[in-house]
């Protein structure tokens, strides 16, 4: 089995399904650093569902947290960034409902161009 | 295997060897230098690897016709950072695969630039540029002389014989004579003020040459005036891509907001602006350029560019045969030192703020600063319109220049098929208007243009985007850990919401 010893390795390399945990806590880690990476990461895995499992599995291992519930915290935190799900209302509302804020969409719009 | 190559003689063989031999020696040393080692500590496999560099690797395949520029490209490519391939055949020589392709044509021009190929790679900075950059408006000017040269083809033998001894800047006012008859003849294929001029010239075969030079300068003066009328025409119906900042007599001052008007107002400039290059320089800047309608058209001084960044520094200025002519970072000392009245000098700058305003609602509309997406090219189109209004409210653009540029806004909102004016509308319906500058652009902007109804509609958006701010602002005081800057921008607003709203309500 090839090893994976960085993100963009795992990336390149599809086929590698088993990758270390090394590279998920560099992963998890860097979903905790802001609602945009969260998000990047998040969908992005979203398009491997085995591989989001793989990670799911690992952020309950560390701390019993699910990758919702990391996205849901930075919610929490800056209300306004669920407009970055915009266009993923489904994933939109689970997020709303865990952070149980309510729907700052707009002003997040608006918060995007400037205006407020 | 080893191929083989058939060299005719030893001498090219000695020759093709050596031309490479310096650029092989010159990237084995940058790689040196990149291992902390000196070129005699590298080894065969690090000597390997700097014969298998990508830049390497491709200049020595575009000059492997003439391996002799092997040395000098490279330099051009790690030193002074130039794209090695790309650029279309009508635009300014922008990468070396392009600068190949033109001496491949047109070698035999090569010893009439001003400086060795060698030297302007030598140079990382030739005045205010890079030693390419320098090289290409070297050509460029090159070209445009030798496309000029039908003019002196045209004199009688005695003055042309005379022309020949000429020093160089004193041939080119001939040169500038001759493209502002071109520009004069452009759109009459007779080109009979062309025709008019040279017949005179016929009959002035013993003239010496200054007489025949002063003679054709008055002549293409007397069609100068006709000339500003044309050009002030044409810069309206390009309007808003370019604009007039002043225009009276014998001066005329225009911002080139677009490549388009740049091409077309001033065409007879020898800039590299008008070839491709536009938003190289005049990309976050203004470009401005002036005619002095009171000296002949083959002075250099006839029309000049200057830009000017959004930061207010003039960053280059050219004369109209692309001589460096910047006098000072100032704008107001820049043009002052050029000659320029202080009448005209003190106009533009009053013009500056509001010029940077429209610019960039200009590019945002049609799209010419960046490849961003539709989206991106509305949101950013609504951000520098409040923000123009914004501007005015803080005073930092009078009132009648405000009034001034409306127009200019409405010509945008209502150019063909971009349907900003429509978005702006839907914007506004949808959001609401929640600061003084965005019920400034309503009501100077758009109130001719909405129904008592969209207004209403409007309002009641208002007052659920200050309602929905405040509960936002309330969650936040609350958690205690916003961002300060963010948690400020929400008090601002609403401090606003009872004016705002009692504004928005009036023009129900």
């Amino acid at each position: 089995m090839k090893h994976i010893n960085t993100f963009s390795d795992f990336v390149l390399n599809e086929s590698s399904y088993q990758f270390q945990d090394q590279a998920k806590k560099a992963i998890i880690d860097a979903m905790r650093l802001s609602t945009a990476q969260a998000l990047w990461i998040y969908l992005g895995f979203s398009k491997k569902p085995e591989l989001l499992k793989q990670l799911e599995d690992y952020a309950n291992k560390i701390d019993g947290s699910t990758l919702e519930s990391i996205i849901a915290s930075h919610i929490q935190k800056n209300p306004a960034d669920i407009h970055l799900l915009d266009k993923n209302p489904e994933l939109k509302n689970k997020i709303l409902k865990i952070a149980n804020v309510e729907d700052f969409s707009k002003l997040g719009r608006l918060k995007k161009i400037g205006l407020i | 295997m080893k191929h083989i190559v058939r060299y005719d003689n030893l001498f090219e063989f000695y020759s093709l060897n050596e031309d490479v031999q310096g650029a092989k020696s010159y990237i084995k040393n940058i790689y040196a230098k990149k291992y902390g080692i000196s070129p005699k500590e590298m080894s065969d496999s690090d000597i390997q690897k700097a014969f298998n560099d990508k830049i390497f690797k491709d200049v020595i395949q575009i000059t492997n016709k003439n391996p002799g520029y092997s040395l000098p490209f490279l330099k051009f490519a790690i030193e002074q950072r130039i794209p090695i391939f790309g650029g279309r055949p009508d635009e300014e020589i922008k990468s070396l695969s392009m600068l190949v392709d033109w001496i491949n044509n047109r070698g035999q021009l090569v010893s009439r630039l001003p400086m060795k190929i060698q030297d302007y790679a030598n140079s990382e900075r030739i005045g205010e540029v890079k030693g390419f950059e320098k090289l290409a408006d070297d050509i460029r000017t090159l070209e445009r002389n030798i496309s000029l040269k039908w003019i002196v083809d045209r004199l009688p033998a005695k003055p042309r014989e005379e022309f020949r001894k000429l020093p160089d800047n004193e041939k080119q006012e001939l040169l500038n004579i001759a493209n502002s008859l071109e520009e004069m003849d452009k759109d009459d294929p007779e080109k009979k003020i062309t025709t008019r001029l040279l017949s005179k010239i016929k009959a002035m075969a013993d003239y010496p040459i200054q007489e025949i030079i002063d003679y054709m300068n008055n002549y293409i003066s007397g069609y100068s005036s006709i000339d500003a009328e044309k050009k002030l025409q044409e810069v309206k119906e390009l309007s808003p891509e370019a604009g007039v900042l002043y225009s009276k007599s014998p001066y005329l001052v225009m911002s080139m907001r677009t490549e388009k008007s740049q091409k077309n107002l001033c065409r007879v400039a020898n800039w590299c602006i008008n070839r491709g290059l536009f938003l190289n320089y005049a990309k976050n800047a203004l470009q401005i350029n002036i005619f002095d309608y009171s000296i002949s058209p083959s002075d250099p001084m006839f029309l000049t560019g200057t830009t000017i960044s959004y930061d207010g520094h003039v960053t280059t200025s050219h004369d109209i045969n692309d001589w460096y002519i910047k006098k000072h970072e100032s704008p107001r000392e820049h043009f002052l030192s050029l000659g320029y009245p202080e009448e005209v000098v003190d106009r533009i700058i009053e013009k500056i703020p509001s010029e940077i305003a429209i610019k960039k609602l200009v590019e945002e509309a049609l799209g010419l600063n960046t490849k961003s997406l539709r989206s991106s090219q509305n949101t950013n189109f609504i951000t520098y319109l409040f923000g123009l209004a914004d501007s005015n409210i803080q005073g930092k653009i009078e009132d009648s220049e405000w009034e001034k540029v409306i127009p200019i806004i409405v010509e945008i909102l209502d150019s063909e098929d971009k349907g900003f004016g429509e978005m702006m509308l839907n914007f506004m319906e949808e959001y609401g208007v929640f600061t003084s500058s965005g019920v400034k652009v309503l009501q100077d902007i758009f109130l001719k243009r909405v129904t008592k109804k969209q207004i209403s509609a409007i309002y009641n958006s208002s007052v659920e985007t200050f309602d929905e701010i405040k509960r936002l602002y309330a969650y936040k005081m609350k958690r205690g850990d916003g961002n300060p800057i963010f948690i400020k921008n929400l008090e601002n607003i609403l401090k606003n919401e009872d004016k705002v709203l009692s504004e928005l309500k009036r023009l129900i």
